[in-house]
């Protein structure tokens, strides 16, 4: 039973709240009302789910655009077998090059002769630009909260320091990182000009356009739940006589955690939105480029591929959400193992 | 019967003094005064109790005593210093508890040990802290988060982490207020043979006018102001003759004891009485109906 407990503990914790039934039904524990909960959690949203792809396979029969009919579920469902098959093809030509290369080199180098590597250069395949999408976004995620946090610990601790941000904040909140975007890329070029850099200057504009559109959220979110401290843990604090720093790490960081996971996934949620939009404009290799360079070309697959791209971006997004709840769940004190 | 002036009470420098403090909250129509006049010295290594009903300021006067907040008028003197902050020096046990709820009991405690002996060796460190915990019998529960524990092990926490710092002065905000009758009754034993045994000087705010008999060398009633809305004030001072530690069985039989209980009781229903007898028929307009937490003082509109 103390098993049982600590996994139905552990889903809650990691936001699978879904799967609790399930492991109370492994355990005969009120069978009917595990079932009943069961098809509730799960049966509504299959049903609701089928009969969407339904509507979608009948009303995308119907519609013609100039590049074809739109896309019913099975020709996205083919679209993204072929984008799996290209990133296997993709893969297979990398290795062959690279076999290839090896056996020049040795060749090269039992004979004596100067040796020079040579990348593959292929194109990135539907999965690179998933992986890249994920490194900008968490790019952005990692500026937005070295950035937000302090401030907002500033802000929560300091009535004059949330007067003086309020109106920055309040006024640079709801631009949209189209706005930001060209801004951030001319700086990025005007300044980021190493002959070798680390990063691309496209990955380093979107990077930047998702820091300076998702770090509201997490900025308001920490000052809250700083302001919010119980003042005599605070009291605490000044009898002790802590340090500035002590009290940060020992007392303010703590109790505000759960407000700043908070701010954090939503932090997380914008920047994910904004990136898509950043990578089409920046032109930087991830998906938003992706659903540009489909549209750009315009054939008959063009279409579906787009549609599994909003399924990726959709999915990715959601799973995102999901880690967010679990990380806030554990940092709530208050409710955790209670 | 003559209650002593409280400045008489104490012939010895006092380590502790207010001298006709008063304080408020809010300003303009909402201005409330809570304290006016308070006088008060503490000589070292005395039991003080100020006994109140709920409502009077009583946590205004700890933290004024504890350099918590500063007063509007007159002076907080330590050690014949004017007091400009909180200091380690003065260790205080909120009514709430204030235990940091992330936190174990040990590292709740070790927390005020590392804040006063941070330079000291981390195992001496470690060893202090546990000694603390086990001075309040808690060592069992030594990696409990405070949610888990019951209100008297709550409580002794907080003792635990305002004794860590090895103040000279104890400050008890009701420290004992929110327990039962038999956790109470132990607690007060264990607070008595502490404060006697490490010497410390304690002041204990608190609302049963037992507890302060059985625990002081002296009770000073706050007297609220003859009608709401009036400041508190202190006027009189009760001295408690009976050599600590105190048996609280023999007491119950002590003749000069329930003769001063007896005084203490009136004195405190008369200045209740007189209290409603003040209060006009008609309600006075309210300020803003705020819930009031216990220990929070006044609603927040008002402050």
């Amino acid at each position: 039973m103390r098993v049982r407990d600590r996994v139905i503990h552990a889903l809650e914790i990691g936001g699978l709240d879904l799967f609790v039934p399930f492991v109370r039904l492994a355990t005969w524990d009120e069978p009917g009302e595990q079932l009943r909960q069961i098809g509730f959690a799960l049966g509504v949203p299959a049903l609701a789910f089928v009969g969407f792809v339904l509507a979608w396979a009948v009303v995308a029969g119907r519609l013609e655009t100039s590049i074809g009919a739109v896309p019913g579920p099975t020709q996205v469902v083919a679209a993204a077998r072929s984008l799996a098959e290209e990133h296997r093809a993709e893969r297979d030509k990398q290795a062959a090059f690279e076999a290839r290369m090896a056996e020049k080199k040795a060749a090269a180098l039992s004979a004596g002769k100067a040796w020079k590597e040579r990348r593959y250069s292929g194109r990135p395949t539907y999965l690179d630009q998933i992986a890249t999408s994920l490194k900008t976004v968490f790019a952005g995620f990692l500026i937005a909260s070295l950035v937000a946090i302090p401030l907002g610990i500033l802000c929560g601790t300091s009535a004059t320091a949330y007067a003086a941000m309020n109106p920055l904040i309040q006024l640079f909140r709801p631009v949209s990182p189209l706005a930001w975007l060209p801004i951030v890329m001319i700086v990025v070029s005007a300044t980021y000009t190493s002959a070798d850099p680390w990063f691309e200057k496209s990955f380093v504009s979107s990077a930047i356009t998702v820091a300076l559109c998702s770090l509201w959220p997490t900025l308001v979110n920490t000052a809250v739940g700083v302001a919010a401290i119980d003042k005599d843990h605070l009291n605490v604090a000044r009898v002790l006589r802590l340090s500035f720093a002590a009290r940060v790490r020992k007392i303010v960081i703590p109790a505000a955690l759960p407000y700043i996971f908070t701010g954090l996934r939503l932090s997380l949620g914008v920047g994910w939105m904004v990136l898509i939009a950043a990578e089409m404009l920046a032109q930087n290799p991830g998906l938003g480029k992706f659903v540009w360079d489909m549209f750009q070309n315009g054939s008959s697959e063009t279409l579906a591929r787009i549609a599994v791209a909003v399924f990726t971006i959709g999915g990715i997004g959601f799973a995102l959400d999901r880690c967010m709840i679990a990380l806030q769940r554990m940092s709530s004190h208050d409710a955790a193992i209670a | 019967m003559t209650p002593q002036l409280p400045e008489e009470a104490t012939k010895a420098a006092p380590l502790l003094e207010l001298r006709g403090v008063a304080k408020h909250y809010g300003s303009g129509a909402h201005r409330a005064p809570v304290l006016e006049g308070i006088s008060l010295a503490i000589g070292e290594g005395e039991f003080v109790a100020v006994v109140g009903f709920s409502g009077t300021g009583k946590t205004t006067l700890v933290n004024l005593l504890a350099g918590l907040s500063t007063p509007d008028a007159g002076e907080v003197l330590l050690r014949g210093e004017p007091m400009r902050e909180p200091g380690p020096d003065r260790g205080v046990v909120f009514q709430s508890y204030a235990l940091l709820p992330w936190l174990t009991v040990l590292e709740n405690v070790r927390l005020a040990v590392d804040a006063v002996a941070g330079e000291r060796h981390r195992g001496e460190r470690e060893l202090r802290t546990k000694e603390i915990v086990a001075l309040v019998g808690l060592s069992h529960a030594s990696d409990k988060h405070p949610r888990e524990l019951s209100g008297g092990m709550r409580q002794r926490v907080a003792l635990a982490r305002a004794l860590a710092q090895d103040p000279q002065i104890l400050l008890l905000d009701e420290p004992l207020g929110a327990l039962d009758a038999l956790t109470r009754a132990n607690l007060q034993r264990e607070l008595a043979a502490i404060a006697l045994r490490q010497r410390k000087t304690v002041v204990l705010v608190t609302n049963d006018i037992d507890e302060a008999l059985l625990l002081s060398d002296r009770v000073i009633p706050l007297e609220p102001g003859a009608a709401p809305g009036e400041p508190a004030r202190i006027r009189a001072s009760f001295p408690v003759a009976i050599p600590r530690p105190r048996d609280r069985a023999a007491l119950n039989h002590d003749i000069e004891f329930r003769k001063l209980r007896n005084e203490l009781t009136s004195h405190l229903l008369a200045l209740g009485a007189r209290r409603r007898a003040g209060r006009p028929i008609a309600p006075p307009p309210l300020p803003p109906l705020e819930p009031r937490v216990p220990g929070q003082g006044l609603p927040r509109v008002v402050r």
